[in-house]
């Protein structure tokens, strides 16, 4: 990575002037050169700086160090940000025995300050997101605290950082020369503080969030900031069953809306780890899960699993299977296809204090079959799957019972 | 001379010694040059504790402690370097006394170790409580019961008791200990200890006994299912029975409670019940016979290979019942899927797609013969 610009007066070497221009006192522009981080997922950092320089008129040579191993030269790009018309980036000149360093060679019309963007990738910086989800099962409302984590592990110390990190996977192309134009430009203005509403993707490649006031970023420092807190979000609950989830248990579901004016309020959740808690009646919070949350796009609802619950329990039997139909073969006799018929019986027991919904969810094995008894109206949600919405009485029982044929099978 | 060196050292050793509660609580803030922020050491042993014990996850834990916040961003320096915690699941909440405090970053600094900074922006100087919460990893609990049936078998006192095990690496000082099942409102534990805590004894817990002859899961002599219900309004009511070894004792010839036998009290909410098998009921002598076994309405193919077939099977049991009581017994066979039954001597149930059940009544001292048969069909 640079060691910002060097500062080195640089010789005369066979004739030609390579003018130092960092020895200058005082910049002329008020605007503060803090370095600008955009962190990528993969390990790409494009790493901005403005670096001032007062050019005299004609050719100036600016020596660049690249004093770390993990930026990429061919990335490089440089920018005069002052003086468009009068000031042109002649070329970018590097020598193979002196490894990274980067000569700009600029043409100025007149003599006088500038300010050059440099943009560069680099490796090293990493950026994640964590959620935190509560859950008040007294209130039925969901706590919701979305963190960015900035890890440094570049080899570069940063004083002073404006850290965004960009979700959503970038494209890129062999040649790294050609990264600038991918990435989203940085506000020009200064990043804003925490209270920052995170912003929607809204069909662009990827969704920037930005790590707020400038940071002291430090090597070997990992920085945890609060991106997004919402408090007491409505919740919704499902109580759902399936004998292939949750151990046989039944399992609630907590749905959170994302709408403009509703819930969360139409945003884009990056995707992150989660970290799911229950906040109990006896005023503990228990850990429910740990796993993963996102992406969510606005209008998409937020669903959380609550883990099973011991409110609603299920027994389910199968309580008969018989084969019938047996097809064999003209020529050889042999076996061809048959049928078998399943029974189910299902006893929904609740222990709450109110009528509850349960969605009791069920695999055929095979996805030629037909329902030919149920004492519920049941819903093929798709080949091998159906579905039933049963209301349970409060400290009530229940029996769900379904007969199956599945024909055309064979042995 | 050698006498007051004497008292001098042990002068300054009193000194040292009065000195390290103190030095056991905050420290004074300290500014670093130029940094623009207090730090703050937090105090090591937390105000209050609180852990929620799951029986599938690490203890989550609510510490609270007091600091002194001075205006402006203060550094708090957690140390964590004995304890087995996530850092990953950290969280920290602040609530000033007045005014108002915000928690505006945490940093980790990978030479420092387990140190954790939280960075507290206050909008005045003043006392303020933390409350960090955590994963603890090394806190194990388990429950165990025991039940001392009366001398008819009709009820039994249930005793339950739980023991906590810390190898967190954290001292644990008051601490509020909420499980499944069950709450500890002060439990003092530090590192490697384990304490053993009776939760609960109930009396008069209704049991119900029931006679099974299952050789496929009992053996060959018939078993004692003992059951015991979790439901409101009876002695036995508990929001949760958190799974656990249990003993059931019974009083023998001589009064004193002997051992009857253990097993796993499953994990019963309340509405549940609880089957426990102890021991066999060596009263019932069971003979199962087959009587007959044989395949029918055979299709063969082309090279007279069978493809498809019934199978009939006809069991006869004769039951002798040696004590002095009538009994039910129930009779539990497993033909296998595919199967109907065909016929029985007493009243048999298709209990799921591969499991019969007969029930016999057995009076005192008498012998009864039973038969049941079934058909599988469209076997290969």
């Amino acid at each position: 990575m640079f060691r910002r610009v060097s500062r080195s007066l640089v010789a005369q070497s066979r004739g030609a002037a390579l003018v130092a221009l960092f020895a200058v006192p005082t910049v002329p522009q008020s605007a503060p050169a803090i370095p600008r981080l955009l962190v990528y997922p993969g390990d790409l950092t494009i790493v901005e700086e403005i670096a001032p320089v007062v050019l005299s008129q004609g050719r100036s040579t600016v020596r660049l160090d690249f004093v770390r191993g993990n930026a990429d030269v061919a990335s490089l790009e440089v920018v005069p940000l002052d003086r468009a018309g009068e000031v042109k980036v002649a070329s970018l000149f590097r020598r193979d025995d002196l490894g990274n360093t980067t000569f700009v060679e600029l043409d100025a019309a007149k003599p006088g300050p500038e300010r050059l963007r440099l943009r560069y990738a680099a490796r090293g910086l990493s950026a994640g997101i964590a959620y935190t989800a509560t859950f008040d099962a007294a209130k039925w409302t969901l706590d919701l605290v979305q963190e960015l984590e900035i890890s440094n592990g570049s080899g570069e110390s940063f004083a002073q950082a404006d850290v965004r990190a960009v979700f959503g996977v970038p494209r890129t192309v062999a040649s790294s020369a050609v990264l600038h134009g991918r990435a989203p430009d940085p506000a020009p203005d200064a990043a804003p503080g925490l209270s920052t509403p995170p912003l929607q993707q809204d069909l662009a490649e990827h969704t920037v969030v930005a790590f707020g006031a400038p940071l002291v970023l430090p090597d070997g420092v990992t920085v945890r900031r609060r991106a997004l807190d919402r408090r007491e979000l409505p919740t919704t609950l499902e109580w759902r069953f399936d004998i292939g989830a949750w151990g046989g248990r039944v399992w609630r579901v907590a749905k959170v809306a994302n709408a403009a004016n509703s819930g969360l309020g139409g945003i884009t959740l990056q995707p992150g780890s989660l970290f799911l808690v229950e906040r109990e009646a006896t005023a503990t919070e228990r850990f429910v899960r740990g796993g993963s949350l996102g992406p969510i796009a606005p209008g998409q609802e937020l669903e959380l699993d609550l883990g099973p619950t011991n409110d609603l329990a299920v027994e389910r039997t199968v309580i008969d299977l018989q084969r019938g139909d047996l097809v064999f073969g003209d020529y050889n006799k042999a076996l061809v296809s048959y049928s078998e018929t399943e029974s189910m019986k299902l006893v929904l027991e609740s222990r709450a204090a109110d009528v509850r919904t349960l969605t009791v969810t069920e695999h055929v094995a095979t996805a030629s079959f037909e329902v030919t008894a149920s004492s519920a109206p049941a819903t093929r949600k798709d080949q091998t799957t159906l579905e039933w919405k049963v209301e349970v009485p409060a400290g009530g029982k229940v029996e769900l019972t379904y007969t199956v044929k599945k024909t055309n099978l064979h042995p | 001379m050698k006498s007051t060196h004497a008292l001098i050292r042990v002068a300054v050793l009193a000194l040292l010694f009065a000195g390290l509660p103190v030095l056991a609580r905050a420290q004074s803030p300290v500014r670093p040059d130029g940094d623009g922020f207090v730090e703050v050491v937090v105090p090591t042993a937390p105000d209050s504790v609180s852990l929620r014990l799951t029986s599938d996850q690490p203890a989550s834990v609510a510490t609270t402690r007091s600091v002194a916040l001075q205006l402006g961003v203060n550094r708090l320096r957690f140390d964590w370097s004995r304890e087995r915690l996530d850092e990953g699941s950290l969280r920290f909440e602040v609530t000033p006394a007045s005014g108002s405090a915000t928690v505006a970053a945490r940093e980790k600094i990978r030479r420092r170790g387990a140190m954790t900074y939280f960075d507290v922006d206050a909008s005045g100087a003043g006392n303020a409580t933390l409350t960090t919460r955590y994963l603890l990893a090394g806190i194990g609990w388990r429950v165990a019961y025991t039940g001392l049936l009366d001398a008819a078998g009709s009820t039994m006192t249930l005793v339950g008791t739980v023991e906590v095990t810390n190898r967190s690496g954290q001292d644990l000082a008051n601490a509020r200990v909420v499980f499944d099942g069950g709450e500890l409102a002060a439990l003092t534990l530090a590192q490697g200890e384990r304490r053993e805590v009776e939760l609960f004894s109930v009396l008069q817990v209704p049991v119900a006994r029931r006679y099974v002859f299952d050789p496929s899961r009992y053996g060959a002599t018939p078993a004692i299912e003992v059951e015991i219900e979790n439901r409101a309004g009876t002695p036995l009511s508990r929001a949760f029975l958190a799974a656990g070894r249990i003993r059931l004792l019974a009083p023998q010839e001589n009064g004193q409670p002997g051992l009857l036998g253990e097993d796993v009290l499953p994990a019963t909410p309340l509405g549940g019940k609880a089957k426990l098998y102890v021991g066999h009921a060596r009263d019932f002598v069971v003979e199962r016979n087959v009587a007959a076994q044989g395949n029918e309405n055979e299709q063969r193919d082309r090279w007279n290979k069978v493809v498809a077939y019934d199978q009939r099977t006809k069991l006869a049991y004769k039951i002798r019942n040696g004590s002095g009581a009538a009994a039910t017994l129930v009779i539990v066979e497993r033909p296998g899927a595919l199967f109907e039954i065909v016929g029985a001597s007493h009243p048999a149930t298709k209990k799921t797609l591969d499991t019969v059940e007969v029930e016999v009544a057995l009076p005192a001292e008498g012998v009864v013969d039973v038969t049941l048969e079934w058909l599988r069909r469209n076997l290969w």
